[in-house]
């Protein structure tokens, strides 16, 4: 017979008895077709090594980033549409079974479908891999098959002797251990080849349908899922390998194993067991007996909307995922907070006030009180006015002693309710309508405090003296929202009023001022904390922080959900709960961090003003227009885990190109946008984002939740793009995710551009010079074949010149000679005067200069001559005069050297034409000095013109100097005219 | 003597209408389907212990489906009681790949591969009296996990009741339902065998009326049948030949 359980999670007006899963702590979210999800019939669920959840459906595999699903078929390159199975190797590739015996890899990027055509036709039930690296394939009708690194695949379909194969695992003895449709059977691997070879029927697992078989946990056991005998943990011999034991699980607890299709283990070792037929049982066990005691279902009445699953799996986060046959994908999350709403027809489904103690818990309803936990069997009662109690909101609680709960109501008036008899006795204040609407109640061992709309009421208990307090007592308003006795035995005072009143033990009322506005702000709840600190909360403010004089104000800018808060509770943890309308948030108060709590953790409902409440196992309560939430602590572990970064588009001017290469763009200024997303299955509202370029930004960016990057111009250059992301717990990635782009420099500022113009322009440079060397050389030779023609001219010329030199310098030289001849000899002036000399030393081959002497009887006539010019001009000259002064001094009438020379001159002149006027004339003459001298008497007489006489007598010399006198070396050592002496020792 | 009887058809017998899933068909007046323990005699009916039928689910059909099985064991009132009730009867629905195409399904007898396809769900039933008079439920079935036959419109599932042992006769009734606990038809669904074991009803009077399903390209069809005990008597309508 099949037993079937229901569970609860609201309060009935009956009695009923709860199971021990009254509250299971969970979130369920569900994805259908409605969320993207291809097909509600889910088969694997799997997690690449990028973080994405693969979800195998009967059209297709999903692939999930937590937000949205992309589907794949296998127009995509994927083998088959229908997923039956998945496995994740060691290396976090993905292998996909296909209901057609197909296979499909998947290395986080691109699928590879393995070719199964020829020997796989049935659907792949179980994929696992061995510790050599293989993956080994069960198919239904087809026996197993074997893929190795390199995708070559072997075929064992034989030796299964056509078994109907649903599982398959592999022992540490290299042992095949098979799940088939007649029980499961034992293989061992033989030969080289790792052939299976039958070895046995493990009888210690009936002889049933096997369905799944999943390792245990850091054991050498295997979880045995059969489809009609349960569930058995499958224990090796340790000292026969072909033995195995086998136990029984679960069979203390009180629900059906059956058609158990998945199971995981979580870390605490319990079981997660997805059945088909009977939802998802999670196994919980004991710490202390490691026993499986308790547990927890999940099935077609309390969020998974169908019994019948096929796969259970726990993400990186821990989060549980259900398969489901027909209700698509099932989202379990831990969640902190549990939801109770009453049932009931008469009450709305609001809870106005909570009050917990060891015995029970107190809800506050529309119309009524609710006890829970009567007994042990937590039973519950309702109380209104059938039962001796009134129908109206119940707003407040005060546990006055053990047996006495003091009760507030909207507009009924307090209550004073014997716990142990279920008897209530009105607490009289007085008969305004106001003072009976009761607000709030706190109280001490000296005094009862009630909290009215009309003022607040002080009962003493010991003197029954009832005082009131209102506005003429000094309070700031009548309202009073909320009251509390801090440690110091104040009575503070939450109203409409921008001060924050208290009353002292002496029952006087001070204010201490909160806000300056014109306007009146309404304080609603006020607590005190571990610190001794007063909190309170405002209708549109947010909350105040007083110590002393010292006010700090939380507001939304902070991180509050709203400025509009309801309601204050303080947590074991020193925490201060705010409560808003669809959402909750709470401040740490040791470093002011705020989080907000909302409808992604399942808070829906409004929170009821001061329905909050801090019990003593530390749960914390809210009561709220959609029930209670109640908060455990235990559960609120920080989210440790940060989000996994995805890279999902990458844009270089638009267009998509692949990061992953080391790939260098070309030269260009990009538009570059990065899309991106950070996987994380648990709350991803919140994840925010945090980038930078280096090579471009300085300096991180602000945290954003924008999932992009974008960047309008990116030159030539190398840049890591740096990427983190926050989960909600504000945990990221420890080392940024990292993407390197490299842009192409233009081809002009490339080294090996750069290099290459250098060794351009050195060539250039080089052939520059080359050329001009060549011009140079081609210039040289050219001229030096002018110099070479000019010299040959020259040279020519010169031989010419040479030649006519050479004549001319023989013509003179035989003009010297004639010259010669005509000079008389100096032996001819020796046999004259012995003691004589002629120095005679012409500039040129022939001279300007003459000399003659003769003797005439006692008569020497000696001249010395200097006919103008010199060399050949001069030679004529001196022809001239010697000729015309033999001429002359043959004369008779010469009687004396001056008229010698003035013959001389005339015939010149005669000779040289120089008396002509009609024609030009010379003007060359003779310098001559004219000396007679008589032998006998040695007497001189002398003409000269422009010629000295030097007399040289007793070692003094005498110079007869005539003016004009020509010096005849320039400067002392150039001889520049011709010298003539002749000298004469008389 | 309940008559016992089987139809062999060249071709398909489809049950009529596009609505009617239950097998068999109500209009037909055949109150069961009936499969023999292998252990018993032929002239009871049963050549070969052996029924196989199919299920085609439309496309469009997103929703789970269900095979019902009405009273799958052998015993109680309405089976076959030879001697003492001592038979077992297995059925198994099959899906996938050559579920319907392989071309050992349209065997007279059973043979070949006739259990192609995919094994989707199987149970046995002995003789004990959980389902005397009540439904079993196969599924839910994923409609995609049939075999996907573009000419019969949709899916097709098959299932194949064989009687494993015992001689008794087991009659039972099939209905292709969307619900698990009620007969839901399908919309558009349907179910055909080609071969067709039946248990024609108690009275003498009733007409069972068969209304066998010929493609257009045939162009002969040869009737046959086993066990016809020679008290009852067979018409053949045709409205060709009747307009003739």
């Amino acid at each position: 017979m099949e037993k079937s359980f229901k569970i609860y999670f609201g309060f009935l007006l009956v009695i009923f008895f709860s199971s021990s899963l009254f509250s299971q702590g969970y979130q369920i979210k569900n994805y259908g077709v409605d969320n993207g999800i291809s097909q509600p019939y889910v088969y694997s669920i799997n997690q690449d090594k990028k973080g994405f959840l693969w979800i195998g459906t009967g059209d297709g595999a999903c692939k999930f980033d937590g937000v949205g699903f992309k589907t794949f078929y296998s127009s995509d390159g994927f083998g088959e549409n229908f997923v039956t199975t998945s496995f994740r190797d060691n290396s976090r590739n993905l292998w996909f079974g296909h209901n057609q015996g197909g296979i499909t890899f998947y290395d986080g990027n691109v699928f590879k479908v393995i070719n199964t055509s020829g020997f796989s036709k049935s659907p792949v039930t179980a994929i696992i891999s061995d510790e050599k690296g293989f993956i080994w394939c069960a198919t239904q009708n087809d026996g197993i098959f074997r893929i190795s690194k390199n995708f070559e695949v072997d075929v064992f379909k034989m030796e299964f002797n056509q078994l109907n194969i649903f599982s398959l695992e592999i022992t540490k003895n290299d042992q095949l251990i098979v799940g088939t449709g007649e029980g499961l059977m034992l293989y061992n691997l033989t030969g080289e080849k790792r052939k299976p070879f039958f070895a046995k029927l493990i009888e210690a697992i009936p002889e049933t349908k096997i369905q799944c078989i999943i390792k245990k946990n850091n054991s050498g056991s295997y979880w045995i899922g059969s489809e009609d005998q349960g569930l058995f943990l499958l224990t090796p011999s340790v000292s026969d390998k072909n033995k195995f034991n086998a136990a029984p699980i679960g069979k203390s607890i009180p629900v059906e194993l059956n058609n158990v299709q998945d199971i995981y283990e979580d870390e605490l070792s319990n079981l997660w067991i997805s059945t088909f037929g009977n939802g998802v049982i999670k196994l919980l066990i004991s710490p202390s007996s490691l026993q499986y005691q308790g547990f927890l279902h999940f099935s077609e009445d309390n969020g998974v909307g169908t019994k019948y699953t096929k796969a259970v799996y726990a993400d990186h986060e821990g989060n549980i995922w259900i398969g489901t046959y027909g209700n698509g994908l099932i989202k379990l999350q831990d969640n902190c907070f549990d939801f109770y709403t009453p049932d009931s027809k008469e009450n709305d489904k609001g809870v106005y006030s909570i009050f917990v103690d060891e015995n029970s818990k107190w809800f506050g309803l529309e119309k009524g009180l609710l006890q829970n936990g009567l007994n042990s069997k937590n039973q519950v009662a309702f109380f209104d006015q059938k039962n001796g109690f009134v129908s109206d909101k119940v707003t407040s609680f005060f546990k006055a002693d053990s047996n006495s709960l003091i009760i507030g109501t909207s507009s009924k008036g307090a209550y004073r309710m014997n716990i142990a008899k279920r008897t209530f006795s009105k607490i009289i204040l007085n008969d305004d309508q106001l003072c009976n609407c009761i607000n709030s109640i706190t109280g001490n061992k000296n005094a009862l405090w009630i909290a009215t709309k009309g003022g607040i009421f002080k009962i003493e208990t010991a003197a029954k003296i009832t005082t009131h307090f209102t506005t003429e007592s000094g309070l700031t308003h009548n309202n009073i929202n909320q009251i509390i006795i801090s440690a110091d035995n104040k009575l503070w005072i939450a109203t409409h009023s921008n001060f924050i009143s208290f009353i002292d033990e002496q029952d006087n009322v001070k204010n201490i001022q909160l806000y300056k506005g014109t306007d009146l702000i309404n304080v609603t709840s006020i607590l005190e904390d571990k610190k001794k600190y007063i909190w309170v909360a405002t209708l549109g403010n947010g909350v105040y922080k007083i110590k002393d004089t010292a006010i700090t104000k939380y507001t939304v800018g902070n991180g509050l959900k709203s400025n509009y808060c309801y309601s204050l509770v303080l947590d074991g943890s020193n925490n201060i709960w705010i409560g808003h309308r669809s959402g909750l948030s709470r401040i740490k108060t040791e470093n002011n961090e705020i989080v907000v709590f909302d409808k992604n953790e399942g808070v829906l409902g409004d929170c009821n003003p001061t329905a909050s409440f801090t019990d003593f196992e530390g749960y914390t309560w809210f009561g709220t227009t959609m029930g209670t939430a109640k908060f455990d602590p235990h559960k609120d572990i920080k989210n440790l885990t940060p989000p996994i970064i995805s890279i999902t588009s990458f844009k270089l001017n638009d267009k998509e190109v692949d990061y992953n290469k080391d790939t260098i763009f070309p030269h260009d200024n990009y538009r570059l946008r990065i899309d991106f997303v950070g996987i994380t299955f648990k709350s991803n509202t919140h994840i925010l984002y945090q980038y930078k370029l280096e090579g471009f930004d300085g300096s991180w960016s602000e945290k954003t939740n924008n999932p992009f990057a974008i960047y309008g111009k990116l030159s030539e250059g190398e840049y890591t793009f740096l990427l983190k992301a926050y989960n909600n717990d504000g945990v990221c990635n420890t080392s940024p995710f990292r993407i390197k782009i490299s842009i192409a420099s233009p081809i002009w500022q490339r080294p090996w551009f750069i290099i290459i113009s250098i060794l351009s322009i050195v060539y250039a440079f080089y052939l520059w010079l080359k050329f001009r060397e060549s011009n140079h050389r081609r210039f040289k030779i050219q001229l030096q074949k002018a110099l070479n023609e000019k010299t040959f001219e020259v040279v020519a010329q010169k031989e010419e010149i040479e030649k006519k030199n050479k004549d001319i310098t023989d013509s003179i030289r035989y003009a010297k000679r004639i010259q010669d001849a005509i000079l008389p000899e100096l032996e001819a002036l020796h046999k004259i005067i012995p003691e004589s000399f002629i120095f005679f030393q012409p500039r040129d081959i022939v001279s300007g200069d003459f000399y003659w002497f003769d003797r005439f009887g006692d008569y020497l006539i000696v001249v010395c001559a200097d006919a103008t010019g010199h060399g050949v001009p001069g030679a004529f000259m001196s022809m001239i005069g010697s000729t015309l002064l033999k001429d002359v001094v043959s004369r008779k009438e010469v009687t004396s050297p001056s008229y010698s020379l003035t013959l001389l001159e005339e015939e010149i002149k005669i000779l040289l034409k120089q008396n002509d006027t009609e024609h030009h004339q010379t003007q060359d003459g003779v310098d001559i000095v004219f000396c007679e001298i008589n032998l006998k008497t040695n007497l001189l007489r002398f003409a000269s013109t422009k010629r000295p006489v030097i007399i040289s007598k007793n070692n003094e010399v005498i110079i007869l100097k005539i003016e004009n006198y020509f010096n005849k070396w320039k400067g002392g050592n150039e001889q520049i005219d011709d010298v003539l002496f002749i000298g004469l020792k008389l | 003597m309940k008559r016992i009887t089987r139809f062999l058809f060249g071709f398909l017998l489809l049950t009529s209408n596009c609505i009617a899933q239950q097998v068999p068909a109500v209009e037909e007046n055949i109150p069961f389907l009936v499969t023999f323990g292998k252990d018993g005699a032929k002239s009871w009916g049963d050549d070969d212990f052996s029924q196989t039928y199919f299920f085609v689910i439309p496309k469009f059909q997103v929703q789970p489906i269900y095979i019902r099985v009405f009273d799958p064991e052998t015993s109680g009132e309405n089976d076959e009681k030879k001697g003492e009730f001592n038979t077992k009867t297995k059925f198994s629905v099959y899906g996938g790949k050559e579920a319907f195409t392989n071309k050992d399904v349209r065997l007279k007898d059973p043979g070949g591969n006739y259990k192609s396809g995919n094994l989707l769900a199987s149970k046995t039933f002995i003789s004990s009296e959980v389902y005397d008079g009540e439904w079993y439920t196969f599924g839910p079935f994923n409609p995609t996990e049939g075999e996907l036959v573009n000419e019969y419109g949709g899916y097709i599932f098959k299932i194949i009741c064989e009687g494993l042992a015992g001689d008794d006769g087991n009659l039972y009734k099939y209905f292709l339902s969307s619900s698990p606990i009620e007969n839901k038809a399908i919309e558009g669904g349907n179910a055909f065998t080609f071969e067709y074991t039946f248990r024609l009803s108690d009275n003498q009077k009733d007409i069972a009326h068969l209304y066998p399903y010929i493609e257009q390209n045939v162009y002969l069809i040869s009737l046959s049948n086993f066990d016809f005990d020679n008290d009852g008597e067979i018409n053949i309508v045709s409205m060709v030949k009747r307009e003739n």
